[in-house]
């Protein structure tokens, strides 16, 4: 039998609804961070590594490797544990330190045989940056060279609590937006430093695997450089690739170079380094704030975060804020609390009667953050791979719905849903983020 | 129009990549309709045809990583709709928080025409996918893109990842079938020209 028929016509999305959608999308994309080096960056990854740790956890070269790196002989020279327990004293970052920061790629090459299409796909290259960190939490890093088209600068100033960056939004017409926010929330401090992200890779590398040390220099430094090599399946291949190399400083404890390579262990595809790294420069006036570019649009935003006690935290909040009995040996650095706190981008939800803290300095942090909302709101806090459901055992949270991630390179990211209040947890690691979810208390 | 609205795919997509929204939203404005008109063509609803229109950019916003040839953004996007289209379920589940958020389209009465067409659309769009559906999936991909949307083999082989010469040998046996399910079939030209076509009804 036969019958009749036409293809339909194509047709236009109609105007209105196409702003509808586009505006949608922007929103959406401007709640996820930006992907620099890692594949998967967890959403809410770019509030738990300050600037700081940044540079702290990592730094890279872009010389040729091995006209950069001269070995000084020997392996075995130190334990791959030694040398964890040297890159945790770096995360420290006890003293101010600034460099330059670049990253070189090449192309990885033909995909072999068995390798899915999207692992191991070629990284991003972040802008080269200079960048200054300090002891008392200020940081910048601004792009080089300093007329850049999208550049990304962003600099924190611990004295005032000022947050400056151009690059972070950039409205329709194509004019880069200075922005300049104030009052900002203890857990989601720097955002935007490609440095973080090699921090995390770095930490999550090492913590992961024994890799095989040998003694280097690099410009000039006394250094070791860690290689581990994977293969398509490991859950690290799809990250690294089938090898990487971390260069570590030995008198520091800093990241100073990473070597990545793509699908195989002799064809380097990536090159982050840190060059010219210097330890205890004099810093200025001026030093942790971005220049305004000329023809930027001027944009102040208030967090709505306001440091108070602890103890004076339910008044302003209307509940008494959960805060973790257990802190992993870390101090408690940073307390806020906000009766609402809006971001700058659109399409973020805003959120009310939220208690935020940070506990220990530099990149080794973790944070607890615990705000008004409706069990849907977790949704959007965590991604939909790499998290699953757990259940915490002691605490406020026991009954209510809970998940972290799972990712070994941004560590752990807690989000759950008990009695109205929304929770969330970053911390190093899976068992981390859950010891310190069943050790929350409402204070008093 | 802005300078940056003439960059081409190439461009915005490195952009994209280095996480440039604004060069991100070029692209969507330059192959929203291509891409929604591709949604709604294998799968015969306009509505869905706008989650997945969605669904889309969402994931190649995720994969923006992915290292493109200049001209060939487009062809990527049609491989990620098809799989979209393939796993609707699955694509769904991924962003099912951000669809949630997704605005209810504006009813405007001005629009009741254009309604009843949409409506026409997708009666038609049934059909022709009912007589589609009578093809391997695979074979449905390829025909689609080359046939509906003029994609060139190699551009095809770079939206469905194959070898072009498969693209080639599962295009000639679609256009086989369909010449068994419809005499005089051949009418692969004319359908981008929206000509009325004989079909067999199942």
């Amino acid at each position: 039998m036969t019958a009749k028929y036409s293809l339909p016509p194509t047709r236009e999305i109609p105007p209105d609804r196409r702003q509808q959608l586009k505006h949608f999308l922007m929103s959406e994309i401007a709640q996820q961070p930006p992907r620099l080096l890692t594949r998967r960056v967890l959403a809410l990854l770019r509030g738990r590594l300050t600037r700081r740790s940044v540079v702290a956890a990592a730094v890279i070269v872009l010389a040729v490797v091995a006209g950069v790196l001269g070995s000084r002989g020997g392996t075995g020279t130190a334990s791959a544990a030694e040398v964890r327990a040297k890159l945790a004293e770096g995360l420290r970052l006890d003293e101010t330190i600034s460099g330059e920061f670049s990253v070189r790629t090449r192309d990885p090459g033909p995909r072999p045989r068995g390798v899915p299409a999207d692992s191991n796909a070629p990284q991003q290259v972040p802008l080269p940056s200079k960048f200054v960190i300090a002891p008392d939490g200020s940081y910048s890093s601004l792009t080089i060279p300093l007329g850049a088209a999208n550049r990304r600068d962003i600099a924190y100033d611990a004295t005032t609590g000022v947050e400056t960056s151009v690059g972070s939004i950039v409205i329709s017409n194509g004019r880069p937006v200075y922005l300049r926010a104030t009052n900002l929330d203890p857990a989601f401090l720097a955002r935007y430093a490609p440095e973080a992200q090699l921090g995390a890779w770095v930490q999550g590398a090492v913590a992961d695997r024994n890799p095989g040390v040998k003694e280097v220099t690099f410009e000039g430094r006394a250094a070791w450089k860690l290689t581990s090599s994977f293969s398509p399946g490991e859950r690290f291949y799809d990250i690294y690739g089938a090898r990487v190399d971390v260069v570590v400083d030995q008198e520091t404890g800093l990241v100073l170079q990473l070597v990545q390579y793509a699908y195989s262990t002799d064809r380097w595809t990536s090159i982050a380094s840190v060059h010219d790294l210097k330890l205890g420069e004099p810093t200025g006036a001026g030093d942790f704030t971005v220049p305004k570019p000329p023809g930027a649009v001027e944009l102040s935003h208030d967090y709505g975060f306001r440091r108070v006690p602890v103890a004076a935290a339910a008044a302003a909040i209307g509940y008494r804020p959960l805060l973790p009995t257990t802190t992993l040996g870390r101090s408690l650095s940073d307390f806020a609390v906000a009766k609402i706190s809006e971001f700058p981008f659109p399409g973020i939800p805003v959120r009310r009667d939220i208690a935020s803290a940070r506990y220990g300095l530099g990149a080794a942090i973790i944070t607890v953050s615990s705000y008004r909302g409706a069990v849907s709101d977790l949704t959007s806090l965590l991604p939909a791979v790499n998290a699953h459901t757990v259940r915490p055992t002691h605490g406020p949270l026991v009954g209510g719905v809970a998940y972290v991630t799972t990712s070994p390179l941004s560590g752990a990211v807690f989000a759950a849903f008990a009695d109205g209040l929304l929770v969330l947890i970053t911390a190093p690691s899976t068992n981390d983020a859950l010891t310190i979810a069943n050790s929350l208390r409402a204070t008093r | 129009m802005t300078p940056s609205m003439e960059l081409d795919d190439g461009v915005l997509w490195v952009r994209a990549a280095r996480g440039d929204a604004d060069a991100f939203g070029l692209l969507f404005e330059r192959h929203a309709d291509a891409i929604y008109n591709y949604c709604f063509r294998r799968i015969g609803d306009w509505a869905t045809a706008e989650d997945l229109l969605s669904v889309v950019f969402l994931e190649a916003w995720r994969r923006r990583d992915k290292e493109l040839p200049p001209d060939k953004v487009l062809p990527w996007l049609y491989g990620i709709a098809t799989n979209a289209v393939r796993n609707q379920r699955r694509s769904r589940r991924r962003f099912a928080a951000a669809l949630r958020r997704l605005p209810k389209p504006r009813l405007e009465p001005a629009t009741a025409d254009s309604a009843d067409e949409r409506l026409d659309d997708q009666r038609q769009m049934k059909q022709v996918l009912t007589l589609l559906a009578q093809l391997p999936r695979r074979e449905q991909e390829v025909f689609a893109l080359c046939a509906w949307f003029d994609l060139t083999y190699e551009d095809a082989a770079i939206a469905l990842e194959i070898p072009v010469g498969t693209v080639r040998s599962r295009l000639s046996r679609a256009r086989g079938r369909l010449r068994e399910l419809v005499p005089g079939f051949g009418h692969e030209k004319e359908s981008r020209h929206e000509r009325a076509q004989e079909v067999v009804e199942p």
